[in-house]
């Protein structure tokens, strides 16, 4: 049927279907800027505004827009105009991924366009349709208002101003071990006392100019107008569509799959199962070469073992009839008993969920048990034996799903020298790669992976989950296929974090000081190994670092369920093991009728400490660790400030009388995480320069929101004294741009970011030596800064003339560079995180009133997008902490299958949020720079859990805290 | 995959009636709800777009409010007439019953024709006393809240469709309860509850509760434990136990039957707490 509606303005027609949706059809005419995010109108990715409402297209049949006015973001302006709210998104930091943000735009129009001076309230409300996953809601609440003043024709004074709540970017200066030229493990081991006592405390606060500013990021202005920039952002002449059949059962033999009908149906072009591809083992994660084993899947298996498990995948004309196809596929399945409770998995006669022969490296498949961890230094049983208090205290976390906006999707086909391009929505573009080699049977050489921009990743992306897949697809029909998941599928068929039972044993002295500290983890793994032994891995590093300690032991299995497979997510492991540290911690302080954070002080490790543990234990292997930057007391101050952390001390500030069934609480929580996997992370950087003095970034290092091409633009651009408009940042492209592994480990900055500094110096090396033979001198006492370079006798040229003598003019050459970096070194960037809640005392309810944290990441290279990445970390954890948990029936069917019932925070819920940065000068890192990207999702659930404790005295063991455990907790404690 | 095969947006009742009317193809009106499945598991072959029939509209009268079925949840909580008539507690059931880009599409209708979302809407209709109007060709009929909501499905027989919603202004106080995950997450229970007081005299109450059975319901035992009694903290706790007696919940990810049951004992007390607070204003 045909439809004619304005669409920006224009008159338009198109030719639908009656089922077709409002999405669909935008899309399909090119209107990119309206995005895909779920099925069911609950994320809001997808809105438009129609005759001035904002709507979900994605629930709107395209028929019914007839005759309508349709506006979206492409529709705000024409050509390299910017609209005001456009600005406003892009100044005040508030996009990251982007996928969100033409919608978020939208629903600012709308606000705006009746109601000139909004509120703080309504900027909240206006914004609650569109889910965000990245930036906690902080910077576009902060763009609505800017926005609004912009439209009302007021002088808005620049961000970089006052440009975050950082008081100042390089000030004050917290105490750093240095210095440090190179990274490293100084030989004869780690001498710190002398070096603390003579070392110069380093800064860079009179020595950069792009580094530490508030940058806007180098991707916003097109995520801000919704240009085309994603994975589905684009069509192949003759692409298919390819659709998953899942399994119905938890655990089942497949005794066959007859596709007869399936393939009969017109339109259908291709129909595979186990039956049709090479059964080649492997593990899915993004992971260095070799990946972690156990290696127990393949493409398609005669055996499913998790209710969305993966049976066939067809290829069709069009999704319709590749949906209806998989109606058509009959399997016979032999349905087998299932187990959902690791330590039952582990039990004799537990039904074996990895029976098959081929699987390598599993540590005991007749018990499930896929690998394990023991990892300790000192005598833990001595030290808790002769300890004069010992305590033990469980844990237990929750399976919750990375919720990124933009589900996982890849779009795979033959390019003109039959090479096969895989445009793929991926963390991991060098890992794609390399792991699907073997199993659709093409040499590396013949495969290139192209990362476009990521709608979100948090980890979920750190996988090959989809692209094998499409791989076959492709290979079979020789066509272009575009394999995108449903929400659905997000939460069934896709990664999630691993739950964890966590059991605590600490000896202490009367005193309260640490003597021995055991931690004991059973962790989940589901059907599949995938990152189960290097998150465990983690967990154990993070659960056993924090607090100094000779004698720690890590005892850890990784166990088999009948369950949806974790894998990467934000923290990996991290999280599980903070949340179980830190309630113990407070613990311990309360039992001892101690100061909860004097009692932390006292323990933890401080500037120059080794950290045994990593002397044992590491995801890429032990490597030992020294703590050379640490901020953690200016941390506890200013996020303790900020919530006003001396009201704990007032018990009557705990009531209110107005209210007689609250109960008001504080709660805390330390943080120190890790920044890369020392010994096996790498990224490299390849900086080319062109004529009028600009440069080329192009780095494979992956940017999934968080705006690291914005800050390896910013580590370019100060080695080489040009502003960061004048680097041309590209990332990733297997054919393109040069190795790294990818976006994970809190690596990016340190790693990816050494690798461009050196590349760039290496480059700033070959512009002084043109520079000297241009003015006939030598290169000594040069300084590139403001695009020229200085001689120290007052003569300079400037970076244009530079690159056409290079280029044109006396021994001709191309000024550019490559550089690789690793490191050693894992600095670990510490923090607070502090939570003020509220608990109804009848219904159990726990309203968080205000989150604050403070982090030390060394030198913040960007603090905008620094910042967001604390608030945007925060508000994950805040969903960790009291309300995201995946759940199942009794056959292991997931029932939180859509964004309503899952349910992510959105921005009219969200309590008050501040993060403050606390810089420090890491010397090991570029700039001084060290990880930020996942420390902020660490806190938050101990800051809760003990803030209830403060509130009620009851102790919550298990997140997240839901309004009926509090409850029972409460009946059980009366 | 989605079933829809045809699509009409009919200009006046007669085609309306036409398109509805027709036998051997599962026909259905496009009712959004705050919890809409998505287009490809619409069930109707044939959907039919009711937006020309003028059913989006909120008119005072005398005696009561009407509201158009197709009004949507936005437009409701935007109304004035809501956020000062009826102590608030209509505004209130729309800003939870979904963002307000769902709010933007669902409608009246939509909400009371799927119970999976949230049902605050619905509670504060049963304990009005709402009426609904059913139309089929030129004739309409009326039904009470309850009832509509009882027969569930069935309620609507082939080619009738619910055109509009009578709120009738009632001299007594109004209150919401509820207790979620999230503040703006659909609620794990719900309590309304409406009194009619002479003085300290219960002449009339209604309770309803979502969550605490298989859909939104009035809670008959618990209007019977307080009608015709006198206010006091010891009817309110008496009918508090009534309600978790009469709780017939099923137990999900949200919260268990136990909790389900506790809570609706809780918000009822609540709910007639705050009732009778706002009286004494």
């Amino acid at each position: 049927m045909l439809i004619r509606f304005e669409l920006n303005k224009k008159q338009t027609e198109l030719e639908v279907t009656a089922s077709e949706t409002l999405l669909d059809a935008l899309r399909k005419a090119g209107v990119w800027s309206v995005k895909h995010g779920c099925e069911t109108g609950e994320c809001g990715a997808c809105s438009v505004l129609m005759d001035g409402k904002l709507i979900p297209t994605c629930i709107t049949l395209a028929a019914q827009a007839d005759g309508h006015e349709i506006l979206t973001t492409e529709g705000l302006t024409e050509g390299f105009d910017i609209h005001p709210i456009q600005k406003a998104f892009i100044e005040s930091g508030a996009i990251q991924c982007g996928y969100c943000t033409p919608a978020m735009i939208l629903a600012t129009k709308a606000l705006l366009d009746k109601e000139k001076y909004p509120s703080l309230e309504q900027a909240r409300e206006a914004l609650g349709p569109t889910l965000c996953r990245c930036t906690g809601y902080v910077r576009p609440v902060e763009a609505v208002l800017r926005a609004a003043a912009y439209l009302r024709g007021e002088e808005v004074p620049p961000l970089n101003v006052k440009p975050i709540p950082v008081e100042a970017v390089f000030g004050p200066i917290s105490p750093t071990l240095g210095p440090t030229e190179e990274p490293g493990i100084e030989p004869g081991g780690v001498t710190t006392t002398t070096r603390i006592t003579t070392a110069p405390v380093l800064t860079a606060q009179d020595t950069t100019v792009v580094v530490g500013s508030p940058e806007t990021k180098v991707d916003a202005v097109k995520l801000a107008k919704g240009r085309a920039a994603f994975t589905d952002d684009m069509t192949r002449p003759g692409m298919l569509y390819a659709a998953m059949l899942t399994s119905p059962h938890a655990h089942a033999h497949i005794r066959n799959i007859d596709t007869s009908k399936a393939r009969a149906l017109p339109g259908v072009r291709a129909v595979l199962t186990y039956k049709d591809v090479p059964r080649v083992i492997y593990a899915s994660g993004g992971q260095s070469y070799p990946n972690p084993k156990p290696w127990d899947q393949v493409s398609l298996d005669n055996k499913v073992r998790y209710v969305g498990d993966r049976v066939a995948v067809v290829a069709a004309d069009t999704l319709e009839i590749a949906k209806e196809a998989l109606n058509l596929i009959e399997v016979d399945y032999e349905v087998l008993p299932a187990v959902f409770d690791p330590e039952e998995s582990m039990k004799d006669g537990a039904p074996v969920i990895h029976d098959e022969p081929d699987a390598v490296g599993i540590y005991d498949a007749q018990h499930n048990i896929s690998a394990t961890i023991l990892a300790q230094t000192g005598d833990v049983d001595k030290a808790l034996a002769e300890s004069e208090i010992r305590f033990e205290r469980t844990y237990r976390t929750q399976q919750v799903q990375q919720s990124s906006i933009e589900p996982h999707i890849c779009i795979t086909y033959w390019d003109e020298d039959d090479r096969l391009v895989i445009r793929t929505s991926t963390q991991v573009p060098y890992h794609v790669r390399r792991m699907i080699a073997p199993l659709i049977g093409l040499p590396v050489s013949r495969i290139r992976v192209i990362k476009p921009r990521i709608g979100g990743g948090f980890g979920g992306k750190q996988e090959m989950l989809i692209e094998d897949l499409a791989a076959h697809l492709t290979i079979a029909t020789g066509r272009p296929v575009r394999f995108e998941y449903t929400r659905e599928q997000e939460f069934t068929s896709a990664r999630s974090r691993h739950p964890f039972k966590i059991t605590f044993r600490a000896g202490l002295t009367k005193e309260g000081k640490l003597q021995a500290l055991e931690m004991v983890a059973i962790e989940d793994t589901g059907a599949y190994g995938v990152h189960g032994v290097t998150v465990c891995s983690v967990a154990g590093l993070r659960g056993l670092s924090t607090y100094k300690c000779e004698n720690v032991r890590f005892d850890a299995k990784i166990v088999y369920t009948n369950k949806p497979v974790p894998g990467a997510f934000r923290g990996y492991g991290g999280p599980q093991a903070l949340f179980a540290l830190e309630s113990f911690m407070d613990e311990i302080a309360h039992e001892l009728k101690m100061d909860p954070i004097e009692f932390r002080m006292k323990n933890v490790v401080r500037l120059g400490d080794s950290i045994p543990i990593a002397s044992a234990l590491g995801e890429g292997g032990p490597v030992p660790q020294v703590v050379r930057s640490w901020g953690l007391a200016e941390c506890i101050e200013r996020a303790g400030n900020a919530i006003n952390w001396e009201r704990v001390k007032d018990p009557q500030w705990r009531y209110d009388p107005q209210r007689p069934n609250i109960r008001r609480g504080l709660g805390m929580a330390v943080l120190m995480h890790g920044t890369a996997i020392p010994g096996l992370d790498m990224g490299s950087a390849v900086i080319k320069m062109n004529d009028d003095g600009s440069f080329n970034l192009l780095i494979g290092a992956t940017d999934i929101g968080t705006g690291s091409d914005t800050v390896l633009g910013q580590i370019a651009a100060e080695t080489l004294g040009v502003p960061l408009s004048k680097i041309i940042v590209y990332s990733s492209d297997t054919d393109v741009t040069p190795f790294d592994v990818g976006a994970y480990a809190s690596s990016t900055t340190f790693i990816s970011g050494g690798a461009v500094k050196k590349c760039a110096e290496d480059v700033r090396n070959q512009i002084f030596e043109r520079a000297a033979l241009m003015l006939e001198t030598t290169t000594e006492g040069m300084i590139l800064r403001n695009e020229r370079v200085t001689t120290p006798d007052g003569r300079s040229v400037t970076l244009e003339e530079i690159a056409h003598h290079s280029f044109h003019t006396k021994d001709q050459q191309q000024i550019m560079a490559t550089a690789s970096h690793m490191s050693l070194q894992a600095p670990p960037p510490f923090g607070a995180q502090f939570a003020e809640i509220e608990v109804d005392i009848e219904t159990g309810q726990v309203t968080v009133k205000k989150l604050t944290i403070a982090v030390d990441c060394g030198t913040p290279i960007n603090p905008l997008t620094a910042v967001g990445q604390l608030e945007g970390a925060v508000a994950q954890a805040l969903g960790y902490a009291v309300s995201e948990e995946m759940a199942y029936d009794q056959s292991g069917s997931i029932q939180t299958r859509r964004f309503g019932d899952y349910h992510i925070f959105s921005a009219d819920e969200m309590p008050e949020i501040q993060a403050f940065l606390v810089p420090t000068y890491e010397p090991s890192g570029p700039y001084g720079a060290k990880a930020v990207g996942e420390i902020g999702i660490d806190g938050v659930a101990p800051a809760v859990a003990n803030a209830v404790y403060h509130a009620t005295g009851i102790r919550l063991r298990e997140i997240p805290i839901l309004p009926e455990k509090v409850w029972r907790a409460l009946r059980k404690q009366q | 995959m989605s079933a829809i095969k045809e699509y009409y947006r009919p200009e006046d009742w007669k085609s309306a009636a036409e398109i509805l009317g027709r036998l051997g193809i599962k026909t259905a009106p496009i009712l959004i709800s705050t919890k809409p499945s998505p287009v490809d598991k619409w069930e109707m072959e044939v959907a039919v777009d009711l937006s020309r029939l003028g059913l989006e509209y909120v008119k005072e009268e005398k005696q009561s409010i009407k509201v158009g079925a197709l009004t949507s949840i936005q437009a409701l909580l935007n109304n004035p007439i809501f956020s000062s008539k009826f102590n608030g507690i209509f505004h209130l059931a729309a800003k939870h019953a979904a963002t307000a880009g769902l709010r933007n599409v669902a409608t009246i209708a939509g909400v009371l024709s799927d119970f999976a979302g949230s049902c605050e809407i619905a509670l504060a209709l049963l304990i009005s006393d709402a009426v609904v109007s059913i139309r089929k060709d030129q004739s309409v009929r009326a039904l009470s809240i309850t009832e509509f909501l009882a027969n569930g499905k069935q309620a609507l027989s082939t080619g009738e469709i619910l055109t509009e919603i009578q709120i009738p202004y009632q001299d007594g106080v109004y209150s919401l309860e509820r207790v979620a995950r999230t503040p703006a997450d659909q609620e794990i229970v719900a309590a309304a509850v409406y009194l009619h007081l002479t003085g300290s005299h219960i002449d009339q109450a209604r309770v309803a509760i979502s969550g605490a059975s298989p859909q939104p319901q009035r809670f008959s035992a618990v209007e019977h434990a307080l009608e015709k009694q006198e206010f006091s903290t010891a009817l309110v706790e008496k009918a508090a136990e009534v309600a978790t007696k009469e709780a017939t919940p099923i137990s999900d990810f949200r919260g268990s039957a136990e909790y389900r049951a506790a809570m609706a004992g809780i918000l009822t007390r609540r709910a007639l707490l705050s009732a009778w607070n706002l009286k004494a204003c």
